[in-house]
This record gives C-alpha cells, structure tokens and sequence, in this order.
C-alpha cells in the first residue's frame, strides 16, 4: 500500500509554545549582547525587521486561521531567518557590518525564534529548542565576559522547567517499580571487558604504525606544539629545549643542528631580506648601458649604504627563498600584539623613489624630544609637537593597545600611524624614546629594544570626515609640490602608469574619491604574490608588475604611491609588520608577530604634518576609519537608495505579472513534474490549484476539501471540464485515502488538463 | 456512487432496499436516516433527540422491522426499575430454584422511548448493555444479541420531572440526531398515505435482511480502509476539541474509535472502500454533539468551527 504516515508530531500547547519561545529568546539575547555588532543600531535594525517578519507571520497566522496561508507564513519566516545576511549587506554599503560567522550565528538564532512562534507541531518546537541551547552553550563558551553564563543558566533553567512540564508523566509512568539485582553477571562482564581491553591493548602496542603516529599526535614527545611538525619529526633534542631556544637562541650553547645554525639573532633588516628577498646585485654591463658613470656611482654607492644601514628599500628583489619554519607561533613570533587586528606597525618610512629604491631625504639621525605625562600614576610618553595643530583633528577617540617584544632585533618601537601616547612599566626617562626624521618611535643608545619589554599605547582611529575634508582642501594646494621624483625620471613604466591613472580615475572629482579609486582598482585588479618573479629578467620589477599584475606587497605600494604622486599627492612608503588576524593566539589573546609579517604599504599626506596610510595590496585589511552613522548613511544613500528603487520596480513589475509568470512557471514545471509518480504529481496539482485559486483572490479555506471548493467556486464553461475534475478528484482520492497504486489513463488524461488547461488566465472566466 | 465495492452486489442491494423502505415510512427525511443507518452499521447506538410527534419512535420500529430482528420497547417512566430493563431472577417455588426472567435488553433493537424520563439508576442499567453488549444480573454475566442497537429517545423540551442524561452515558451513543418537521410535500405525502390499506402496512414489515446479513453488512465496514492522514486529521480535530475554549468537555477515545467507525460506515453507504475527509467532516455534527459539553454555544456552531479551523488532509 503505498500510504506514507507523515508524522510530524502532536499539536502544541500554549505552554510549550511559551518556553520554547523563552529559550530561543534567551539565545538570541546572548548572541547579541555577547557578540553584539559594532553599532548597537545595527542590532536595533536587525531585531526590528526580524521581529516585523515574525510578528506580522504570527499575526496572520492567528487571523486567517481558515485560510491557506502556509506559503506566506513560510515565506515571511525565511525572510526573518535572512535578516541578519541582509542587514549585513545593508551595513557593509556603510562601511561597517561584522564577520560572516556573526550573520550565520545570527541567522540560526532567528530560525530557533521563527520556529518556537510558528510552529504548528511539537517537532519543530523541539528543533528550536535543540538550536537556542546549540547557540547559547556556543556563545558562553566563546565569550570572554562571565555575563555569558548567566544565559546559559537562564536557558538550563528555562530547559528544565519545559522538560518537566511536558515530559514528567511520561518519565513518572516509566520509572523502575521494582528493581530486582542481579546476581554478579554484571560486575563478572565489566571485568572481562576489561580484560579484554587491556590485552588487545597490549597485543597491538608496537605493531601497527598508525598507532606510531596517533600516540605521535596524542602527546609530543621532541619539540613543536603540532605532533606532525618537520622539526619534531626530525628528532631535535628534547623538546623543551628546542621551545627555549626559538625564543633564546643565545642563552645555551651550541647544538649542532641546521636549525639552529640557521637562526642567528636576526637584525630587521635580515628579517625583512628574508621574507621580501633580497635586492637584487647589479650587473655593471646593464647598469652602464641605462645610467651614465656618474649616476652608476652614486646608485652602487646608495644600495651599499642601504644595504649596511637600511637606509633604503630597493623594490628590485629576488623572490625570497622558500624556508621551512616552525608552525609554532609562541616560538617563531618576534613580538606580540595586544590590540586590533588587521592594524599595521611601522617601523621605517621612505619618501623619495629613483625608480629602483626608496631613500629617505632626511637620513641623518634627528631625532624629537618626547614629553612624559602623568596619567593616574604611571609615567606616559608623547612627542613634543613640532606644529601647533590648526583646525580639527583627523583622529578620534582612543583605545590602550601593547606591544611586547620577545626578539625583535632593532632599537625601533614598531608603532601604529595614530600613536598619541606610549608607556613601559617603571620607566620615566624622557631621553630613552626619540622620533626619527621619518615619524618612527625608537630607543636611543640602545642596540635593540630589551627582550620582554612590554610597551603600552594609546593609539586612535582615523576619522573618515575630517580626513575627507582635509583631502579636498589640502590636495589641491600640494599640486605643484608634491612631486618629489629625482631628476633622473621619468620612470620607464610612465606610460603604463598613465593609462592606469585614466583608467581608475576617469572623471572623479579631486580628493579622497580619487584616492580610493586608486586603493580600490589596485586591489581588485592585481594579485598579492611574493613569491612571483619577473618573466622578464631585463625588464624593472615595477614595469613587469604593471604588466603581470601580479607582485609583492611593496610594489603594491611603489605603483599606487607612484600613481597618486602623478595625480599630485604626496605619499611614502612605509615598511613594518601586519599584525595578522590569522596569528592569533587563543589562549593569551595576543597576536604574534612573526617574520613573515613584514609588510609595505604607503601613506598620504594630508594636510602638514597629518600623514594617512592606505593598504593597495589586496589580502591585508586597511585601515578602520570612523565615521558616525549618519555620514555613512549620507554617503551610502546613493547606493542604497538605487538598490531600493531597483528592488522596488522588480517587486512592482513581479506583482502585476505575478498571474502570467505563474503561468509559465507552471508550464515549465510540468515537464519535470510529469517525470515523478502518479502521487507526487496529484499533490503538485494539488498545490498548483491552490496557487491558482490564490492568485484569484479565492484562496482555499483550511478545513474545506479540495473537491468541495473548486466545485463551489468555479463554474466550468467546458463540458469536458465539468467532468474531469470530479472524475479526477476520485482517482486521487483513491489513491491518497484509498488502496489504488496507480492513475488510470482516463486519470492522465484530466491531470494534463487540469494542469494546462484551467491557468489563472482561463480561470478568471470561470470563477464566480 | 463513486465506486462500488468489488464484491458485494449483494450489500449494496440490500442497503439499497433498506434505503428505500425507510424512506417510504420517514417521508422526506433521507439525509437522517442515512445517518441513522451509518450509525446501525458501525454498531452503534442512536439517540433521538426532537420533539414529539415526528417520528421518532416509527422510525425506530421501521428499522426493526427491515431486519425482522427481535424488537423491544421499554417506556421510560421514573417508576421505571433497572430490573425491568435487564430482566431478573425469580425463584421457582416448584422446581426449587431462580429463574431468569430476560428484560428487554435481550432483543436485537431496544427502543428506549423518551429515556430522560426515568431515574439515573434506570439509565445506568443501560451503560452496561450498550457498552459491552451484556448484563450482569447477580453476579452471572449474560451476553446480549451481537447486532443489538438501541435507540433511544427523549424530547428536548419538556424538561419537567426529567433526569438529564449523565456525559458517561451519552458517551455510549454513537450519535445524536435530531429529525426535524418534514417540508411540505413531504407533510403532504404524509397525509396522502394515512388512509392507505392494512396489506400495505404489512408490507412494511417484511423483513428486508435477516439480523446475520446485517452482522455481514457490520464487517464489510470494518473492513474499510483509513489511510493513516485521516486518522491523523481525526486524531487533530479531537484534540482541538479538547483544547477548545468554550467546551468543558471534548471527544474522548471511546468517541473518536466510533468516529471513525461512523465515518467507515458512510464511506460504505457511499458505496466507496475507503474514508475520505468529507466522510469525517460529514458525520461529525451527529457524532460530536452528542458527546460534546459546551459552556454557552450550540454545539453545531463550534463542531464547524473547529472543523474550519484544523487543515484538512490533501494531496501532498
């Protein structure tokens, strides 16, 4: 009989319907209070619509209880379910929104609470149920904040009070009347189980080799936090000295492996080399035949110095050597980071490029005095102003973040562009701390910051208004001059600049668009590859860059300085560290900093002394900048509001053909629909007709049989059609109530009719 | 007839006949006695529930009749003694030992007339017979006749001196009809037939079908199929009567199994194997207003309701 029991489980009470509402509202409460968004009107709007879609579905529910509106219900359910992804949208078009996994946690949170209100069987209450105490027990366990375990309580609470209510009879009527023990058959089975464990244990110790590797795995035995580490694999002493000697590798004697033979104390500069590549050495022949003598002399002169001071950055570099390092952050990080991820340190600036290198004009060892100040109790540090700031600043608010550095080879504090304050514990001296010519903190007379020295910042965030504004007042000033290019330009690759410049700028208005148009169609255009080397060996990394679009970070940044240079800003590239949100350190909170975070990017200068970083390589996150809601609003509304009118008209034109697009869809459904078997296709015409009478403003009352209906409404002008639809509203009776497997042909036969024949089109003729 | 059952020209011709006799004595009334014989056929019992005088009692030995079954009346006075009802033991002075004396309960149709009449302890009698078709009368179970109905009636009106029926009571009947004033061609009809001769009231109480083809005809019902979304549309539409706001009372199981019962006997009557939710929606009114204990409303306006409310099993 082919009869299938759809068992969706017993109807719902109001009580259960009420604590399954509370748990689910418990999880979505600790959802956003926990991880709440970045704007708390982000989640107000969130809350709203989803609650709009719930509560009009709840509504309608309750009010057209006679009437078929499960598709609306559903329909308004999956909208509330896909809020946070819209909402999210919505606020990345305002430049803010929060990660995807918020939206996905977001998203389960509302499915629970659509799911607890419009439930219509016990089973989906319980499939709420099952996801709010997922949501809650995962957002207590990856919260910091203890709050996070009063809504878990509240939902145990809440859990156990429903599971009582509803379940205590069933658990009352099935409790033990009578036990009865055994005699010791139990405690006998227990123990040769054991046994039996024990020996087959000692049977396969030692003789199948997945068994090597997963005791390998369950505790490392030679170094390295990952069992399946190169280093450990490869037997390097005992593994608490390998971990004591990546962070110290000068407080113990030698060990005569490569490893350590290859891990000096590296300087910054061999950090950099390292991970950039070196520069590339010249060869006389091709020097002569592009420079004359003299400027020859002075370019082997400037890389020899650069090289021995880093005191230039050549973006003519072989692809670093690919190396085998330690996956282990703890010991391979040069310091670590307490702060926001995604931020960039620099640690030194150039501003002057002669098409193969960055120089810096000012390379003697000025430094600026600092000014500690006393903030509750602790001694601060901060720059003695060279200007007096005029006009509003392009910084805002201020958060503490820290440094603390392990072995990191360089008396250079790295430092975030926003720097207002810096402090160490115990430390009060003004004369440790100066400011290079190029806007880099570092320690004086010191060879290298100290190991385990922690420096504590006060850093701020670049506010977008004012940086606008300061960009379209002070750029056009800066025309005339910016460009700093030595006279030897122009630069090979000129022409290809240019056309680039035409083609990302177009007709854009002068200032801070023109510059993101830059950053944008550098990141959406070129590809991030440091391993990438220049097909062509004759041609100029930067030349060969533009034309494979393809590179290193730091020609990245050369090009889009180079361009935004052409359009008359000031720019200069920056190297540092990225503080990687992929390095971050569960258990301390902290990224690490390792070697491979050597970074270049660039910064423009606006205004005198305000100088703003721009990220053009694609893969590293740029610069957060504040901005209130409203400017963001202002500048999303053109968007927003084509996206709007955009939606609009196809709603608009969906819902006046809604009628004949129906139509065709179901023209096109039928030839899949004819492939299924005879009761699948009686419900799909069922469902069909349904729809149909819908769209004619005669939707199907709950408690009224199909045959019932169509036959009250509808008038039937075609005689054959007077007679099929009864005759195949028998057939499918019989076969959904009754014991018949199959249509009979005369049943194909009113099917193909009903389906194609009665359209909305037809219809609307024959209803009364 | 949307289908007629494989084997039996023999049922339906018989339910045909029973069809057409009852209706030429209950004129113009076919709806109810098609209900009444849904109820017969389910081995239920009936209670008719209107006022005097419109054929109450006729219809219930007509249907007596048609089966030429072993009919018994009982008119329920408040004099009325349980043992009148189920009969009792008499000791024989000659041979020494009881007699039973059998009570109208051992017949096949037991005709209960104007039942609200009699004391509770009288009506009490009943719950036995009707629910498990036998009697215990001195410790000594008696079983009754295997297609024993009873119908019961009382009139709605005259409450006074009258002993309501307890809700366990009602419980035991399979429905409640109420028959209603014939229309007018109907009333005329009426009329035109008073007068007819003595040979064709006899006529009449030919037997139609004997009391072993009716137990056939009871199987044949119970071997109609309920596919399991019809159980489950019952199973909803019980249980929204149970949690209804304005019934203290809602369908028990006794009322749903004889709900479906019911329905499987009016899907046979339609000449149809299997019940279909019109059955179930058709057959409500009667089943449910009897077992059904409402705070203020008609029990017909919240049957309708709720049926209205609870979505009905379709093709999907």
């Amino acid at each position: 009989m082919n009869v299938s029991l759809r068992d969706q489980g017993p109807l719902i009470s109001h009580r259960k319907r009420f604590g399954a509402v509370a748990m689910a509202l418990t999880a979505l409460s600790a959802l956003l209070v926990q991880l709440r968004y970045t704007h708390p009107l982000v989640t107000i709007l969130e809350v709203a619509t989803a609650g709009v879609f719930i509560g009009s579905a709840y509504c309608s529910k309750q009010q057209w209880k006679k009437a078929d509106i499960t598709w609306l219900v559903a329909a308004a359910a999956v909208a509330a379910i896909f809020t946070p992804f819209l909402t999210d949208r919505i606020v990345r078009m305002l430049g803010m929104g929060s990660a995807t996994e918020i939206a996905m946690l977001s998203t389960l949170a509302w499915a629970s609470v659509a799911a607890a209100v419009l439930a219509s069987r016990a089973r989906m209450l319980g499939v709420s149920v099952v996801c709010s105490g997922f949501l809650t027990l995962f957002v207590s366990c990856i919260s910091d904040s203890l709050w996070a375990l009063l809504f878990a309580y509240t939902w145990c609470v809440i859990c156990l009070w429903w599971l009582v209510a509803n379940h205590w009879e069933r658990v009352e009527a099935s409790k033990a009347v009578n036990i009865r023990s055994l005699p010791h058959t139990r405690f006998a089975t227990l123990l040769a189980g054991s046994f039996l464990c024990m020996f087959a244990a000692w049977f396969a110790s030692g003789r199948f080799n997945v068994l090597h590797q997963l005791h390998a795995q369950w505790m490392p035995t030679s170094g390295g936090t990952t069992g399946n580490d190169i280093h450990a694999r490869a037997g390097v002493g005992e593994g608490e000295v390998l971990v004591a000697a990546t962070r110290e590798p000068h407080t113990f004697g030698a060990i005569d492996t490569d490893f350590f033979l290859e891990s000096p104390e590296p300087s910054l500069y061999d950090v950099v080399s390292k991970e950039m590549g070196e520069p590339k050495k010249k060869n006389k022949a091709e020097s002569a035949q592009s420079l004359d003598q003299k400027d020859l002399r002075d370019q082997h002169s400037k890389i020899a110095e650069g090289n021995r001071s880093s005191q230039s950055f050549s973006i003519d570099r072989e692809p670093p050597a690919p190396s085998h390092k330690l996956k282990d952050l703890a010991s391979n990080a040069l310091m670590f980071w307490k702060g926001r991820s995604g931020v960039s340190l620099a640690i030194q600036r150039f501003d002057q490029f002669d098409g193969e290198q960055w120089l810096q004009s000012q390379a003697d060892q000025l430094h600026t005095e600092s000014v500690a100040v006393e903030i509750k109790n602790r001694t601060w540090f901060r720059y003695r102003p060279m200007n007096i700031p005029t006009g509003p600043s392009p910084f805002i608010s201020s958060q503490q973040e820290a440094l603390k550095f392990t072995r990191f080879r360089s008396a250079t504090i790295p430092t975030h562009h926003t720097l207002q304050l810096w402090h160490i514990d115990k430390v009060d001296r003004v004369d440790f701390f100066g400011k290079t010519h190029d806007d880099c903190l570092f320690m004086v007379d010191r060879e290298h910051v100290p190991d385990y020295t922690t420096v504590n910042f006060i850093n701020r965030e670049i506010n977008l208004e004012v940086i606008e504004r300061l960009a379209s007042q002070a750029l056009s000033a800066n025309i005339t001059t910016a460009r700093q290019r030595p006279p030897n330009e122009p630069l090979s690759c000129q022409s290809m600049l240019d056309d680039l410049r035409q083609k990302l700028i177009v007709d854009l208005p002068r200032g801070w668009p023109q510059v993101n148009a830059v950053i944008d169609g550098f990141r959406r255009d070129f590809a991030f590859d440091r391993q990438h080397s220049a097909t062509d060996a004759n041609e100029s990394s930067l030349r060969s860059f533009l034309i494979e679009r393809r590179g290193s970070d730091y020609l990245f940044a050369t090009a889009a300085a180079m361009l935004l240079r052409d359009l008359g800003y000031e720019t200069r590239l920056v190297t540092g560290f990225y503080a990687n949100p992929d390095h971050l350190d569960r258990s301390s909170g902290e990224l690490a900093i390792v070697p491979e975070d050597a970074h270049a990017w660039l910064e423009i200068r606006l205004g005198a002394d305000t100088w703003i970083p721009l990220e053009p390589t694609p893969g590293y996150l740029q610069p957060s900048y504040h901005a209130s809601l409203w400017y963001r609003l202002r500048k999303a509304s053109p968007m927003v509001a084509t996206a709007l009118f955009v939606g609009f008209l196809i709603l608009t034109a969906g819902w006046f053909a809604r009628r004949p697009l129906f139509d065709i869809y179901c023209r096109l459904l039928w030839l899949p629909v004819r492939l299924l078997d005879d009761r699948r296709r009686i419900g799909w015409l069922s469902f069909v007709l349904d729809q149909r009478f819908c769209f004619l403003g005669k939707a199907r009352p709950t408690g009224v049989t199909p045959r019932r209906w169509f036959a009250e409404q509808a008038f039937f002008n075609s005689e054959d059609l007077r007679e099929s639809i009864p005759s195949f509203y028998d057939e499918a009776d019989r076969i959904y109530f009754g014991v018949q497997e199959q249509l009979s042909s005369v049943g194909h036969r009113n099917m193909n009719r009903l389906w194609n024949e009665w359209t909305i089109s037809n219809l609307r003729r024959d209803v009364r | 007839m949307i289908a007629a059952l494989p084997e039996t020209h023999q049922s339906t011709n018989a339910i045909e006949a029973l069809r057409h006799r009852l209706n030429q004595i209950l004129l113009g009334k076919q709806d109810k006695i098609e209900l009444l014989l849904a109820c017969l056929l389910a081995r239920g019992h009936l209670l008719l529930d209107d006022l005097p005088g419109l054929g109450k009692t006729t219809l219930a030995k007509a249907t007596a009749d048609c089966f030429g079954a072993k009919f018994a009346r009982v008119q329920c006075t408040p004099d009325l003694l349980p043992t009148d009802v189920t009969g009792f033991n008499l000791f024989n002075q000659k041979s020494r030992e009881f007699e039973f004396h059998a009570g109208p309960v051992f017949s096949d149709i037991l005709l209960a007339d104007e039942i609200n009449r009699t004391t509770p302890r009288t009506q009490s009698a009943l719950f036995e017979a009707m629910a498990e078709r036998q009697v215990t009368i001195d410790g000594q179970s008696r079983i009754l006749s295997p297609s024993f109905f009873v119908i019961a009636t009382q009139n709605p009106i005259d409450s006074h001196g009258a002993y309501p029926l307890p809700e366990a009571q009602l419980d035991r009947f399979a429905m409640k009809l109420a028959i209603g004033y014939p229309d007018s061609n109907a009333q005329m009809a009426i009329l035109e037939s008073a007068g007819k001769s003595r040979i064709a009231n006899d006529a009449r109480q030919t037997p139609i079908l004997a009391t072993s083809g009716l137990e056939r005809l009871q199987a044949e019902v119970d071997a109609i199929h309920v596919a399991p979304d019809i159980q489950r549309y019952i199973v909803e539409l019980c249980e929204a009567t149970r949690s209804h706001e304005s019934i203290v009372l809602g369908v028990s199981p006794r009322g749903m199994l004889l709900w479906q019962q019911v329905a499987k006997s009016w899907a046979m009557l339609q000449g149809r194997s299997f019940v279909i939710p019109e059955d179930i929606q058709t057959v409500a009114e009667p089943v449910l207003s009897v077992r059904l204990v409402t705070r203020s409303q008609q029990p017909q306006a919240l049957i309708e309701n709720i049926i209205s409310s609870i979505k009905v099993p379709t093709y999907r």
